[in-house]
């Protein structure tokens, strides 16, 4: 067992997964690409063993708060006992079945929006009280949402010059900044990967 | 005893009460749905473009729907979704569903039942002309895989039926089999350019909600994405264009009265600012000066 734990090990396996999924993005070789299929049906499967341990990790946190009586334990009840009960449904059920398929059309699918839908409210609020012009730089700002905003109103949209010079905001200054910040990340992400595929990253501090 | 204040008082003295803003945006957006006020709506070159490149895909061609939005936002794709289907029905094409979260293959079920009534007026089966494979746990790693091999990473569709035995994925191996790839999405689109534009050159659109527009114009001006049909807007202009007018429409009058409501909004609290916060920040300032 001790030699598990030793960081090389899984160092030079992530190495090689690695270098053999990049070598297929670059040579079409049968061989590499048959390789590169079978680890990224493995790292499938792995997630789908992380949705699993998701839903294990939350229900042994909210079990520990119920059985503690911690801050709204009956909170913590209540997840469990609607987790538990749409797992057994899912399972002896299947997903398919017009019990599951009703719970999640007449609860899931309506809670969850009105949840983002609650957004609309504070941004309205949010508009009045903290879009403000206190610097020039504040001011460029309030005068682009101004005209993002209205030209996302569909009938904004009609206003004169309000569409080209919003359009010009969002194609022209906001696409170079968005190019930046694309680039900046793919150069990040190529250093990262290196780093991982070396064993600089913390992750494999055992 | 606190004095009562009046709403115009108030809104001097920049103290307009969170719940007066919040009635009057509810008040904003209810009133077009129950009275639609028929304003106006113009289409967007995306929006064409979007609608351009799914007629353009060539009879007995496959498309690929790949899904990922959280519940939450689903509102806000759903028209922009719901009319695509219809357009995808229409065609002689084939379409493939597939869904990056756990949340999706249900969502899309239900948008498959709403035009029910449609797939059967084209004559158009499940499981022959198109088909839900479900969700595949992975994001990017799933994308990669499912663009090089369909068959070992899905070999069932969302009901298990095992992909073999479904017409539909009959000469469907890899991304290079779709003729155009939708991405439905209420987050960032790069991963799906890397994995299926950037690697096989697909063809792609994105039906995405309206907070990523600025994000994906990049891609819009590279070609690497065909069209962006953006939000509730997007969706209606779709219905437009498709002559089918659904939940979209009869929803853009509030979007436009909720989006100039928080303009006139921004504007009011700007003005009260100058006149009442402004100045005593100015005396307070020149106050520390002196």
């Amino acid at each position: 067992m001790s030699a598990l734990k030793r960081r090389e090990i899984w160092i030079t396996i992530t190495a090689i997964c690695g270098l053999l999924v990049i070598f297929e993005y670059f040579f079409a070789i049968q061989a590499a690409k048959d390789i590169s299929v079978l680890i990224q049906g493995w790292a499938v499967t792995i997630a789908g063993f992380a949705v699993g341990i998701g839903l294990v990790n939350l229900g042994v946190i909210h079990i520990k708060r119920f059985t503690r009586r911690d801050a709204n334990w009956y909170l913590s009840g209540w997840l469990v006992f609607v987790m538990l009960l749409v797992v057994v449904l899912g399972l002896t059920l299947t997903p398919s079945s017009p019990t599951y398929t009703w719970i999640f059309q007449n609860v899931y699918a309506v809670v969850g929006p009105t949840m983002w839908s609650l957004l609309g409210f504070y941004i309205a609020s949010a508009s009045f009280r903290a879009l403000r012009a206190r610097t020039l730089e504040a001011g460029l700002l309030l005068i682009s949402a101004v005209l993002l905003m209205l030209v996302q109103a569909p009938v904004g949209a009609l206003i004169p010059y309000v569409p080209s010079i919003a359009y010009w905001i969002r194609d022209v200054p906001n696409t170079a900044g968005m190019r930046a910040i694309i680039l900046g990340t793919a150069v990040g992400a190529i250093g990262l990967g290196i780093r991982t595929l070396l064993g600089q990253e913390r992750g494999y501090a055992t | 005893m606190e004095e009562k204040k009046s709403l115009w008082k108030s809104i001097q003295e920049k103290q307009l009460d969170r719940k007066v803003i919040y009635i009057l945006m509810f008040i904003v957006l209810v009133i077009p749905v129950v009275k639609p006020l028929g304003l106006p709506l113009p289409i967007s070159d995306m929006t064409k473009d979007s609608y351009q490149a799914v007629e353009n895909v060539p009879g007995g061609s496959n498309v690929m729907i790949a899904v990922a939005v959280s519940i939450g936002l689903w509102p806000e794709v759903e028209p922009g979704t719901i009319v695509m289907l219809k357009h995808l029905l229409r065609k002689p094409v084939k379409f493939v569903i597939v869904c990056w979260a756990a949340d999706e293959p249900k969502l899309m079920e239900g948008a498959l039942a709403k035009v029910a009534d449609f797939a059967r007026e084209n004559n158009k089966k499940y499981g022959v002309d198109y088909v839900n494979l479900g969700f595949i746990p992975g994001m990017e790693t799933a994308m990669a895989a499912f663009a090089k091999d369909v068959p070992a990473t899905t070999p069932a569709d969302m009901y298990g039926t095992p992909i073999s035995q479904l017409p539909v994925m009959s000469g469907i191996k890899a991304a290079k089999d779709f003729a155009l790839v939708l991405y439905i999405t209420g987050s960032d689109v790069a991963a799906m350019i890397r994995q299926y534009v950037s690697a096989y050159g697909s063809k792609m659109i994105a039906f995405a909600t309206i907070g990523w527009v600025p994000s994906f114009t990049p891609y819009l001006s590279s070609g690497q994405l065909l069209g962006l049909v953006p939000g509730v807007t997007g969706g209606a202009q779709y219905e437009l264009l498709m002559k089918s007018p659904g939940a979209g429409l009869a929803t853009t009058d509030a979007l436009s009265l909720g989006f100039i409501y928080l303009v006139i909004l921004a504007i009011l609290g700007n003005i009260m600012w100058q006149y009442t916060e402004r100045p005593s920040l100015r005396r307070k300032a020149s106050k520390e000066m002196s």
